[in-house]
C-alpha cells in the first residue's frame, strides 16, 4: 500500500480539476462582477441581470 | 537532515493553512495559500515525487493561484458572516468533524509505518518518464477524461468572457467614453487644442470622436 506510484497520478488529476475550477468559477465571478451585480450569493436569488 | 526539512515544510504548510482562514485581508489569505502550496511542494520533494513537486509549484502555485490573486485584486473581498448566523457555529463544527475523520484514517492505516525506514523505493519513482508511462498505460482513461475536462473548461472560459450585444453593454466603457474628463487634467486632446476642458465631470453628450471632425493634420 505504501510506496505505490498511484498517488502521484491522483495528485496531478487534482491539479487539473483545480485549474478547471479556477477557469469556470472565477470566470463566473468576474462575469457577474462586470455586470454590476452583487457577488453575494444571498443576494443573487433572482437572476434579474 | 530530512527530518529537519520535514518539520520546516510541515510547519510552513500548517501556518499557511491557518493564515488562509485567519487573515482579514482576502489578498493576504490568497498569498498565504500560495505559501502553503509551496510548503506542500517541499513535502512532495521529501517523498521523492519530484515531478509532482515541480508541477505543484509551476501549475498550482504559479498559475492557478496567480489567477486567484488577479480575481481577488479585481473583485475585492466579500463580507464577513453576520455575528449571530448559524454558519459561524456550523463551520468550525464541520471542520472539527473532518479533522476527526482524518485522524481516524491516518491512525488506522499509517501507524505501522512509523518505525520503519519508509516505503520501498524503486528507482525512477517520481520521474516524469515513470508518470508519463503510468498515464499512458494504467491510467489512460483518467488521462483522457482530464483532457476532456480541460477542453470543456477552456470553451467555458471563452463563452463566459463574451459580451453579447443587447444583453448587456459594457457600462464602464460607455461612461469613460461619453463623459469627458474634468477640466485641465492634461489630456493630449486638450494640449493639442482639439477639445475644450469641461468644467464639470458630467455625462454631457456625444463621444469625443464627434468633436474632432475639423481636424486637418497630424495623427
Amino acid at each position: 500500500m505504501h510506496g505505490g506510484e498511484d498517488g502521484q497520478v491522483f495528485a496531478l488529476i487534482v491539479m487539473v480539476v483545480a485549474a478547471c475550477e479556477v477557469v469556470v468559477g472565477l470566470g463566473l465571478i468576474v462575469a457577474i462582477y462586470r455586470r454590476r451585480m452583487p457577488i453575494d450569493v444571498d443576494e443573487l436569488h433572482e437572476l434579474s441581470g | 537532515m530530512s527530518a529537519v526539512l520535514f518539520f520546516i515544510a510541515a510547519i510552513g504548510a500548517i501556518a499557511g493553512a491557518i493564515g488562509v482562514i485567519a487573515v482579514r485581508n482576502p489578498f493576504y489569505s490568497v498569498l498565504s495559500l500560495v505559501f502553503h502550496l509551496i510548503s506542500l511542494a517541499a513535502l512532495f520533494l521529501l517523498l521523492r515525487a519530484e515531478f509532482v513537486a515541480a508541477t505543484q509549484v509551476v501549475v498550482y502555485a504559479g498559475a492557478v493561484m496567480v489567477l486567484y490573486v488577479f480575481v481577488v485584486a479585481y473583485v475585492g473581498g466579500g463580507e464577513e458572516l453576520a455575528a449571530g448566523s448559524g454558519l459561524r457555529i456550523m463551520g468550525p463544527l464541520f471542520a472539527l468533524a473532518l479533522a476527526v475523520e482524518l485522524c481516524i484514517a491516518m491512525l488506522g492505516s499509517s501507524l505501522k509505518g512509523i518505525s520503519s525506514k519508509g516505503a520501498h523505493y524503486s528507482s525512477g519513482f517520481g520521474t516524469p518518464a515513470h508518470i508519463g508511462q503510468l498515464f499512458l498505460t494504467k491510467y489512460l482513461f483518467p488521462f483522457e477524461v482530464a483532457s476532456l475536462l480541460l477542453l470543456v473548461a477552456a470553451i467555458g472560459a471563452v463563452v463566459l468572457a463574451q459580451r453579447r450585444r443587447g444583453l448587456d453593454e459594457d457600462k464602464e466603457v460607455e461612461v469613460r467614453v461619453r463623459a469627458p474628463r474634468p477640466a485641465y487634467t492634461g489630456t493630449m486632446a486638450e494640449a493639442a487644442g482639439l477639445r475644450h476642458a469641461v468644467e464639470e465631470f458630467e455625462d454631457s453628450g456625444p463621444p469625443i470622436a464627434e468633436h474632432v471632425t475639423t481636424h486637418k493634420g497630424g495623427w
